[in-house]
């Protein structure tokens, strides 16, 4: 009977206690789970902490995004909206032109990821695998590019892409111009895809090629297929950040002068305020009527819309983040880059 | 009237009708020729015998270099050439009327940048000054916050699969265009941090506590200054976790069973172990760091100002352009950028730690 433990009295109890707190061996199997657990609770106050900062701007765009105009200048009003309503998303929508623009930007970045894809791809297995004399010269000039910025060769691009044509073809205001930049190897930090497909290539056992080579394979048939082929991960990269980046991609679109030929998302957003009021006078007289003219010059409301628009533009890459958000995180893993 | 067309019509169809076909069959006739068909075997025959004489080495290369010609081309023209247009532009008055005219000056655009060029935000010198600073003190932070992020998230805990896809999503979300946006929005913010700044904030101050707890004035800024940063640091280190989460899955397990057995902490197992073996990527995460951080640092939009493209107004300036003086200051910041990257690469690659098998 006195060996289970709820009929024990009290001074029994506390004689094991005292015998198990100076065992060694329990001693250190309590402190180690102590650690651990601290351990975990730290890990968790960091990590809700930051995902709260991380997620606190899409949060605060999510409930401006749904809420009345006239509550921006309620001070009651904080988080939750006083009057529920899609009258930001509907102007946002308009202000985007968004039915048009949305469709202009996945064409544009779909299209301009397909042909940064193949050509550094091309370029990436030339650098890795079929050196030519001063290839290694060549692929330093590359990373040279990534270190310049591209907003330093802004005004100069501009003239001088005004005053000269590139075989004929004018780039400024020709919609086709990110497409040649990239086919060339100089689109959207183009760079860091070559070096992320020459990290790849060079990880690939080198007895593909040369069994290949045997068979009686040139060069072209090795690389498109037994190369590429086998660059898939390398490939979802690419691919991933390409469609990414181009998406988001203010620099190109506002060089070539996008804004009246194809509008897309970036140029429409950072358009300003001038924008908002002739889409408010045109679409929205009764709303204009409800809250008085004199809205269409209030920054307050002016910040209202552009958060609600923001909000629209990456609501899209959001719902498919969440769907390909694996691929995204093991993709750099897959690259190769970290070599081993 | 109308026969008379139609007469014209016809006999002008039959006309092209027999001279094309009369060049078709002079075509013919040549294609069956025999020196016509020598001609095309030789043509034929080409590939096969550069096949047999080059060698497969040989052919490598030149298809190395047919491979990166575009990427050449792409370069010389998107490139270089814009390049050299800019630092020709920075010495000289670039006055747009009917075509480019340019006007020698010497460093009349530097002198004027350095010590005239000035917007709301500030002069030149200070935004440039204020933008080093920044981009050097957030090289270290990023570094260290990315790697710390990199080792928490590759230890197993629950929700971790959610908790990644959170720290990725800035990588989706860092566009320019909404930057700029925002900044044209920044009075909803204000309003916005007015009623959220509640007593709570202002009764416990971050840097009264570390004050308190006896840390130097120095680090105290140093440190208020990252944590008011907070949200940009972790908006721009999504591809250095990505980066470092990568290298640290591919450090050989043995190693961590070896210091196990032999009974190392967790703490000593990062520092022996982790440490070492990832820092080669360091170099990576730090050149994308900097690289990253120009995009976003303010001296940008304040040589934006001067890239006044579709109005010009050389008024304002006296007798230098708006044109030279931002390819002067362009110049100016990507000169020091590159002295940033080379410092930093020399400084890292002295402490990296090369494993070999």
């Amino acid at each position: 009977m006195t060996n289970n433990p709820t009929k024990m009295s009290f001074k029994a109890r506390y004689q094991k206690f005292r015998e198990d707190w100076d065992n060694p061996t329990k001693k250190r199997v309590r402190n180690k789970r102590i650690m651990e657990i601290s351990g975990g609770i730290l890990r968790a106050f960091i990590l809700i902490g930051l995902c709260f900062i991380i997620l606190l701007p899409l949060l605060q765009k999510f409930s401006f995004a749904l809420r009345y105009p006239t509550d921006i200048t309620d001070p009651q009003v904080i988080w939750i909206p006083g009057t529920f309503s899609f009258e930001n998303i509907r102007i946002a929508f308009n202000y985007l032109n968004y039915n048009v623009t949305f469709f202009n930007s996945l064409v544009l970045s779909f299209f301009s990821m397909c042909i940064q894809i193949i050509a550094t791809a091309t370029a990436g297995y030339a650098f890795a695998r079929l050196k030519f004399p001063g290839s290694k010269l060549f692929f330093f000039a590359v990373l040279f590019t990534l270190v310049v910025p591209n907003e330093t060769l802004d005004l100069a691009r501009f003239l001088y892409f005004q005053s000269s044509n590139f075989f004929g073809i004018d780039l400024i205001f020709n919609i086709f111009s990110i497409y040649i930049m990239s086919a060339f190897g100089m689109g959207l930090r183009s760079a860091i895809f070559i070096y992320l497909f020459v990290q790849f290539f060079r990880n690939l056992p080198i007895e593909l090629e040369e069994s290949a080579e045997i068979d009686g394979a040139g060069v072209i048939r090795t690389f498109w297929s037994v190369m590429l082929p086998n660059a898939g991960g390398a490939t979802v990269t690419v691919g991933l950040f390409a469609f990414v980046w181009q998406y988001n991609d203010y620099y190109f679109a506002h060089l070539f002068r996008y804004e009246r030929a194809f509008p897309v998302l970036t140029t429409k957003l950072a358009a300003g305020s001038g924008n908002l009021s002739a889409v408010l006078t045109t679409s929205f007289g009764d709303l204009l009527r409800h809250l008085g003219e004199e809205i269409k010059d209030d920054p307050l409301f002016f910040g209202l819309v552009t958060n609600t628009a923001a909000l629209l533009m990456m609501l899209p890459l959001l719902i498919a983040y969440f769907f390909i958000q694996r691929l995204f995180v093991e993709s750099i893993g897959r690259t190769g880059i970290t070599g081993m | 009237m109308k026969k008379f067309f139609h007469n014209i019509v016809t006999s002008i169809v039959t006309f092209f009708t027999k001279v094309l076909s009369a060049i078709h069959r002079f075509f013919e006739k040549i294609a069956t020729t025999k020196v016509f068909q020598a001609i095309a075997r030789i043509l034929h025959y080409i590939p096969n015998y550069l096949v047999k004489v080059i060698p497969y080495r040989q052919r490598k290369k030149i298809w190395g270099a047919i491979f990166v010609l575009p990427l050449l081309v792409g370069m010389i023209y998107f490139f270089l050439i814009p390049l050299f247009v800019s630092i020709r532009y920075s010495f000289n008055n670039v006055i747009i009327d009917q075509g480019i005219k340019l006007e020698f000056v010497g460093f009349k655009n530097y002198i004027y940048a350095f010590t005239e060029a000035a917007t709301s935000a500030g002069s030149f010198t200070e935004i440039l000054v204020e933008a080093i600073i920044d981009i050097v003190s957030d090289i270290p932070i990023i570094l260290i916050f990315s790697l710390l992020v990199a080792v928490v998230l590759n230890s197993k805990f629950k929700g971790r699969a959610f908790v990644r896809a959170v720290f990725f999503m800035p990588v989706i979300f860092n566009s320019q265009a909404i930057d700029l946006a925002m900044t044209s929005a920044t009075a909803l913010e204000q309003t916005i941090q007015a009623t959220t700044s509640d007593l709570f904030s202002q009764m416990f101050s971050f840097e009264d506590f570390l004050l308190n707890a006896n840390i130097p004035l120095g680090g105290v800024t140093f440190l208020g200054n990252a944590s008011a940063k907070i949200y940009d640091i972790i908006s721009y280190s999504g591809v250095q976790i990505l980066i470092f989460l990568s290298a640290i899955q591919s450090v050989p397990k043995h190693l961590y069973e070896a210091a196990k057995i032999e009974g190392a902490t967790q703490y000593e197992m990062f520092w022996k172990i982790t440490f070492p073996m990832v820092s080669p990527m360091m170099l990576t995460a730090a050149v994308y760091t900097i690289v990253d951080s120009f995009l976003t640092s303010p001296l940008v939009t304040f040589i934006a100002v001067y890239n006044t493209t579709d109005k010009i107004d050389s008024a304002t300036l006296g007798r230098l352009t708006d044109f030279g003086v931002n390819a002067a200051m362009s110049w100016v910041f990507c000169l020091i950028s590159m002295i940033i990257v080379a410092l930093v690469l020399w400084l890292l690659s002295k402490a990296v730690f090369y494993y070999d098998e």
